[in-house]
């Protein structure tokens, strides 16, 4: 239930920024002048669904085993994006290179966990529960934090895109929602301003009716309210001087990013990029889905500076393993272990965390990890979205050390 | 409110009548709303009356109970269309009771085509719901601990005498009869010893003797050497079942915010339970009674989606398109057939936030004007057909609860112009649907 004291906070703050007229108390009228809730920190997160091949996109170019075992993949020395004299990255992430010298991005290196499932569902499942129970009864390590950070008004995590909603969002709470376009924020049926105007002569008349449901209604008329109000601002101001590729997950970050110049309240939004499955030719395949990563990300990173909101976003890209180090017969690499994950937007310790897995001391032919995903979950929960990880995760897992 | 009479059939007095909008109330609970006409016929007739034609509709079948579509459907591998099948039938089935009753059972023994995958399995779970939903609450728990498509979604396809599976005997307590805290980790491990032998063998279910553990088992302060039915039995008996029950569907007809621990429930339960648990006649008894019929109640509902587009439907007689229906629903929190894990849909405020309420309004929007100025449901509605009664009769026909008199005032300028009649309903309509008291019940 709603607690009461936040309730009347928040609903005071929404018929001032409706309403802007008569005098305000100085709190909610700096709030409706800068139309902001805050400025609360936002984490994306990108899954790469099929399994990304870390070793070609972080490559260990400073190890002669990488070219051998990659004889038909390896990326050549003299293209590789150095990091530092061991390892670099995948020419097709060149886009990331403005945020790599403003010290904005940070490759973890080798995450993973102990006994590495290498089924795609299977590992997926695991990294989207944090490794807790299995089955129907299962929440997502997002849906477990979104449920910490629920407050009136805010809303709960949004997965952009038409797939099935990821399970790292299941909650047994308030659901996350998943949307295709930002028409699900918008009436379709306004077209000579009536319901607007009804609407807002209804936000400003709070019912005190005594009926609590009816209250949490009038707050998410509000919030409803402003939320249309505010994207269809953005959209008069659309051209924000930054062009996307036209990738699907351009299109994707595009509308997170018009929804948070619009400061919508979610902390979480969700997407998604499949293809890294790559068993066959996977050459070409992997740098273009790479290139697109890239370029979506560039462009996204480059629109949040516009605003002004870039230090405030969190990119975290991972996938559900890695692949093989040794290449297959097929130019192509098999489902592996041990991984990298991305992490770009604030300012960064430095641009490689944790420690290259050994080429040579392998788990069946795979990277074994040096840092445990859940490790990284926690120092997320904990440094980013402010949540206690005990209250998310089933333990305590040591926070790695990312943010400058 | 009297815990002692609470329960007691309502009947009118002075100052607390039987007008159009405790019949609309009974209706939207009940069932999922009515025409405009069939509500100034039953303000004709006593409460009592209402509610059992209600109840015996429930038992009559009519075009919409013609199961020949949903088997063709089941015979395919696209679970969507049957949730499309089944949202038609709720719109246009003779017993609006029997299929929103069938829905609280769905979110009760919550099992999500999403991983069951066979269509006819999910088909057969909805038809036992259906049967068995109405009567005595121990049937229908037998009948589940053997549904297919509920052991196949909670991995129990098999359970071996050396290694019993104890998912079944978990959700059996913790979400299908008792509620947390009523049982133990001991419980759970001698219960699941009952299950064992329980095969899903080519989508039926099976019992394998020699898998089946005949030794004493001992749960729930009960011993003996059970056998699946027999160990339902002894869950269903407990007494928490029958207040575990009687909250959730108290909640599901009543009110959302009711506390499990309200002397209400109490009473309730220790009537349910002596009717054996006949949830037939706990819904007679809830429908009919003071408390249901009582201010407290009025509004004390947040609609579900579910609820939200088939009462939308029902009340003015709509057509659409099922399949975008689904979709729609599925995009503001409910699709039938998918809820979002074993324990159902929690409801509620839950259902609300700032994008589903834009989602909600945009449906009843668009299925407004897909009706193409077909609103047979309307017809005989604001008499004189002047902005004023067509305002002041939709609010008390749609709405639990009043808007104020400026937004009322507002809304006939909406309903008002020269528009012809069943546009300038449409636009009321898609109006209304963005007010905070459209979405509740």
């Amino acid at each position: 239930m709603i607690d009461r004291r936040h309730f009347v906070t928040s609903l005071a703050g929404s018929v001032a920024a409706l309403s802007l007229s008569g005098p305000l108390p100085g709190v909610f009228a700096r709030a409706a002048r800068h139309g902001r809730a805050g400025g609360e920190k936002v984490l994306v997160v990108i899954q790469l669904s099929g399994g990304n091949d870390g070793v070609n996109t972080l490559v260990p170019y400073g190890d002669d085993l990488y070219a051998k075992n990659r004889f038909s993949l390896a990326v050549p020395k003299d293209q590789v994006v150095r990091l530092d004299d061991y390892a670099g990255l995948h020419p097709a992430l060149e886009p990331m290179a403005a945020m790599l010298e403003a010290d904005r991005f940070s490759v973890v290196q080798g995450v993973g966990y102990p006994q590495p499932n290498r089924s795609h569902f299977e590992s997926m499942d695991l990294w989207h529960t944090a490794h807790q129970l299995t089955g129907p009864q299962s929440t997502g390590w997002l849906g477990r934090a979104a449920g910490q950070l629920e407050q009136p008004g805010r809303l709960p995590p949004l997965h952009l895109g038409g797939e099935v909603q990821p399970l790292a969002l299941a909650t047994r709470g308030t659901p996350a929602t998943s949307i295709r376009s930002i028409e699900s924020f918008r009436l379709t049926f306004d077209g000579d301003g009536e319901v607007s105007k009804l609407l807002e002569l209804s936000n400003g008349l709070p019912r005190q009716s005594g009926n609590p449901l009816l209250e949490h209604l009038e707050q998410g008329v509000a919030a409803a309210t402003r939320a249309s109000r505010r994207l269809a601002e953005v959209g008069n101001t659309r051209d924000r001087g930054v062009s996307y590729p036209t990738t699907g997950l351009a299109g994707k970050l595009r509308l997170v990013a018009d929804l948070i110049a619009a400061d919508m309240p979610v902390r979480v939004y969700y997407v998604t990029l499949d293809g890294f499955d790559t068993h066959a030719n996977q050459g070409p395949a992997h740098a273009s889905l790479l290139a697109e990563l890239a370029g979506a990300s560039a462009a996204f990173h480059g629109d949040l500076e516009k605003q002004g909101n870039l230090d405030r976003v969190l990119l975290f890209t991972f996938s559900e393993f890695g692949r093989r180090l040794k290449e297959n017969g097929s130019f192509g690499t098999d489902h592996g272990a041990a991984s990298i994950v991305q992490l770009t937007g604030p300012r960064m310790k430095s641009p490689l965390a944790g420690r290259y897995p050994s080429l040579t001391d392998l788990d069946e032919g795979d990277l074994k990890f040096t840092v445990d995903y859940r490790s990284l979950y926690a120092t997320v929960l904990e440094q980013w979205l402010g949540v206690d990880p005990a209250l998310v995760l089933d333990q305590r897992y040591p926070a790695v050390d990312l943010f400058a | 409110m009297d815990p002692a009479t609470a329960w007691e059939p309502w009947s009118p007095a002075d100052g607390d009548v039987w007008d159009l909008a405790k019949v609309a109330h009974l209706h939207r609970r009940a069932g999922f709303g009515t025409t405009w006409k069939q509500l100034a016929a039953d303000a004709a007739r006593t409460p009592a009356e209402v509610v059992r034609g209600l109840l015996d509709a429930a038992t009559t079948t009519g075009p919409a109970e013609d199961d020949s579509v949903a088997d063709v459907i089941a015979a395919g591998s696209e679970a969507r269309r049957l949730a499309s099948w089944w949202l038609l039938r709720m719109v246009r089935g003779s017993s609006a009771v029997r299929e929103r009753l069938t829905l609280f059972w769905h979110g009760h023994f919550a099992t999500s085509a999403a991983k069951v995958e066979q269509t006819r399995l999910m088909l057969a779970q909805y038809r036992t719901l259906r049967e068995l939903g109405q009567g005595e609450f121990g049937a229908l728990a037998r009948a589940i601990s053997c549904d297919p498509a509920m052991l196949v979604w909670l991995d129990c396809r098999e359970s071996r005498k050396a290694k019993p599976n104890e998912n079944f005997a978990r959700e059996l307590m913790e979400l299908f009869c008792l509620g947390l805290g009523q049982y133990t980790e001991q419980d759970i491990r001698q219960l699941a010893r009952c299950f064992t032998g329980s095969e899903i063998r080519y989508g039926q279910f099976r019992f394998n003797s020699f898998q089946h553990d005949r030794n004493e088992k001992r749960f729930l302060g009960a011993a003996g050497s059970y056998d699946r039915e027999q160990a339902v039995d002894v869950v269903v008996k407990h007494p928490a079942t029958a207040r575990f029950l009687v909250h959730k569907l108290v909640r599901f007809h009543v009110a959302d915010d009711l506390p499990a621990d309200s002397p209400l429930i109490a009473r309730l339960a220790d009537w349910y339970r002596g009717e054996k648990l006949h949830t037939g006649k706990l819904l007679e008894r809830i429908l009919a009674s003071r408390i249901f019929f009582s201010a407290e109640a009025r509004g004390a509902r947040i609609s579900g989606p579910v609820e939200l587009a088939v009462g939308l439907m029902r009340n003015f007689g709509l057509e659409a398109n099922m399949d975008e229906l689904a979709s729609e629903l599925a995009a503001i929190g409910q699709l039938p057939l998918y809820p979002p894990s074993v324990a159902g849909w929690e409801g509620g405020t839950t259902w609300i936030n700032a994008q589903t309420l834009t989602g909600r309004a945009n449906l009843v929007a668009r299925l407004m004007q897909a009706s193409a100025g077909r609103l047979p449901g309307a017809a005989g509605l604001g008499e004189k057909d002047d902005a004023a009664s067509l305002v002041e009769g939709a609010v008390g026909w749609l709405l639990a609860v009043r808007p104020p008199a400026a937004v009322m005032k507002q809304l006939e300028s909406i309903a008002g112009g020269t528009r012809n009649r069943s546009e300038r309903l449409v636009r009321l309509v898609s109006a209304l649907a963005t007010l905070p008291e459209f979405h509740l019940a």
